[in-house]
Order: structure tokens, then C-alpha cells, then sequence
């Protein structure tokens, strides 16, 4: 069966993201855990991508119409937690900032 | 007699005034040296990073001068010259004004607030715009109208009651400057000292003060609607 324009672009983008993966598992900027998570998620689009058909096995699973749905479903889940994360991180960066400037301006102040 | 316990409430030794300053070099010679004139003699001008000649025209008024390396906000910066006071005047009974360095403060208001912290009768004194009619005519209508939301919020998240939620012209004992931690940078830190001091449960009481609004930089409407989302938004995500 020919894959459709839409499956190519899918099955390209998951291989492209997952050799971005590999680099930064090789430039140790990944933890082997974080790496398996990354391979894993773009393994399983590869798979949908490849073989639509599997969703409806999730789908069957969820109790959800269509396979299809269910990645919607799950990929917004995902993306809702990982920008929670990501806030919790920024925000966390922000105080260590904030806390760096206030010691080095009362160091300052001490030293003159 | 009574005059004598007054004259000792009011020794401005016992004073620290912290300005938190970001550009403000067209009002901040004014703000200082109308201090200074009016005898307080501690005081910490904390430049939040400024781009103009702040921090310069402050040490030629011959204050303490914080500089942060990086603009991190009022919030930050007050807590800067806060942490400063704590660690420069080991005294039990100081008291900490915190004053707008973009002139919109009274220095004369300032008396009325230190009095019932210095007493001891109260941790805190909350400067309010909204005490004399006379005042409250001053504020813009939209400005009102987000300062009240601000009154309600206050209300429905710390359960104290206030005239005036966003007021930057406090005073804080030493004991309310050790307890209140002031951890939002930006101008959120006004609603968090009002949490902080519903938190730790500080005796706090309400002064008139004027607020000045020509020639100055201050909080739009829509900002202080921003400011109250972002408050919002950072109660349910920390």
C-alpha cells in the first residue's frame, strides 16, 4: 500500500526528531531515561504512521471512537503537562536567578 | 511627657527608607533629597538595573546604594533593601518604609505611618488613598475601578478587609520584615505582603496618604488587571 503525502510527512518529521534524540543522547545533554521516553513517543508515531490501523487497537482500549482521536486526546494531555513542567522549571530558574542578583548586589555593597 | 514618648517614636535613627528604582533618574534627586530634608537619614536606594543615570544621581544624595546586576523587578529589589536593613541594623525596634521612587509619595505622610509600627501597636501600616474623600476624588475612575477589584481579591483570597490592595507606602516592623517573604519579583509582591501578613496573622492597620498622579509613571489600569491575572495564574501553579 502507498503511503499517503500526509503519512510521509509524519513518518519524516518522526525520524527526524528521533535522530535528534540520538545526538543529544551522544552529546549527553539526554539522560538514558529521558531518551528512552523521547525514542519510545516517536517509535509509536512511526508505527501509527506507518501502520494506521494499530490506533484502533488504543482506540478499542480507551473506548474512543476512532484511533485517531485518542493520539489527539493523549497528545494534548501530554503537551498540558509538559508546558505545566516547563513552568514549574522556568519559574524555579526565575527565583535562583533573582536570588543570585540579590546576594551579589548586597556582596557588593559589603566589599566597598 | 507626651511630648517626649513622641519625640522618641518619631527618632528617624530608628527609620530606614528602601526605594526600589528602575530609570527613574528624572524624580529620583527629588524623592531622596525631599527625604532627606525632611531628616531621615537611613536610606537604600536598590537600582533594579537601570539603564539611565539612577543609580548615579542616588550616591550623589549620599545614600546606600544597591545595584542588581540584572532587572529583576520591584518586588525583588524591595526585598534587596529589606534583606540590607536586616543585616545593616541589628536593632530590635527599626522600622522599614518602603517609598516610590518615581515621586508619587508624600514624604509628610510618612510620620502617620511610622507612628502606630513605632508604638509598637501595630507590625505594619498600609499607606491607603481611599481613607478621605478628598483623596479618593483624586484617583482616575479606571484606576479606582481595578484598585477595587484588587480590594475584593484581597478579601476573597486572605480574608482581610482593606481600602486600598496596591499601595507601595508601608511601613514594617522589624519582626513583619523578618516574617513577610516577599518571593513575587515583579509587582505582584504588593498582594503577596497582604497575603503574607493574613499568613503570619501581623497586626496591621490602614493610614491616609496622598498619592500624587501628574508627572509620573504610573500602573495603567489594564496593568494592574494584568498584574491580578499573573497573581492568579501563580496560585495555581507554585
Amino acid at each position: 500500500m502507498t503511503p499517503t503525502p500526509f503519512q510521509v510527512i509524519i513518518i519524516l518529521f518522526a525520524l527526524f526528531a528521533l535522530s535528534r534524540a540520538v545526538l543529544r543522547l551522544k552529546d549527553r545533554k539526554l539522560h538514558l531515561v529521558q531518551f528512552a521516553f523521547w525514542a519510545v513517543l516517536w517509535i509509536m508515531v512511526l508505527v501509527f504512521a506507518l501502520v494506521p490501523e494499530t490506533t484502533g487497537v488504543f482506540a478499542r482500549i480507551f473506548g474512543v471512537g476512532r484511533g485517531v482521536d485518542v493520539i489527539i486526546y493523549l497528545g494534548i494531555a501530554f503537551l498540558f503537562y509538559a508546558l505545566f513542567r516547563l513552568y514549574i522549571k522556568m519559574d524555579m530558574l526565575e527565583t535562583n536567578i533573582t536570588k543570585l542578583v540579590r546576594e551579589i548586589a548586597l556582596w557588593k555593597k559589603k566589599k566597598k | 511627657m507626651g511630648r517626649e514618648k513622641g519625640r522618641k517614636l518619631m527618632n528617624k535613627k530608628r527609620v530606614w527608607i528602601v526605594i526600589a528604582a528602575f530609570n527613574e533618574e528624572k524624580s529620583i534627586s527629588d524623592v531622596v533629597w525631599g527625604l532627606r530634608g525632611a531628616g531621615y537619614r537611613q536610606i537604600v536606594v536598590v537600582d533594579d538595573c537601570s539603564t539611565d543615570n539612577t543609580a548615579r544621581i542616588a550616591r550623589q544624595a549620599g545614600v546606600y546604594v544597591l545595584s542588581h546586576v540584572l532587572n529583576r523587578g520591584q518586588g525583588a529589589s524591595l526585598k534587596t533593601g529589606i534583606d540590607f536593613v536586616l543585616a545593616t541594623d541589628p536593632s530590635p525596634d527599626i522600622a522599614i518604609v518602603t517609598f516610590d521612587a518615581d515621586g508619587q509619595h508624600r514624604v509628610g505622610d510618612i510620620g502617620k505611618l511610622l507612628r502606630p509600627v513605632l508604638a509598637e501597636q501595630y507590625d505594619v501600616a498600609l499607606g491607603s488613598r481611599f481613607l478621605t474623600e478628598k483623596e479618593e476624588k483624586e484617583v482616575p475612575f479606571m484606576k479606582c475601578l481595578a484598585l477595587k477589584l484588587g480590594v475584593v481579591f484581597t478579601y476573597v483570597m486572605y480574608g482581610i478587609r482593606l481600602t486600598d490592595s496596591q499601595n507601595g507606602l508601608r511601613v514594617l516592623s522589624r519582626k513583619a520584615a523578618e516574617t513577610i517573604a516577599i518571593t513575587e519579583d515583579r509587582m505582584e509582591h504588593a498582594s503577596q505582603i497582604l497575603e503574607e501578613i493574613a499568613r503570619n496573622r501581623l497586626r496591621f492597620v490602614e493610614v491616609p496618604v496622598f498619592i500624587k498622579y501628574t508627572n509620573m509613571r504610573s500602573q495603567s489600569w489594564t496593568n494592574s488587571v494584568r498584574i491580578g491575572l499573573r497573581l492568579i495564574f501563580s496560585k495555581f501553579f507554585k
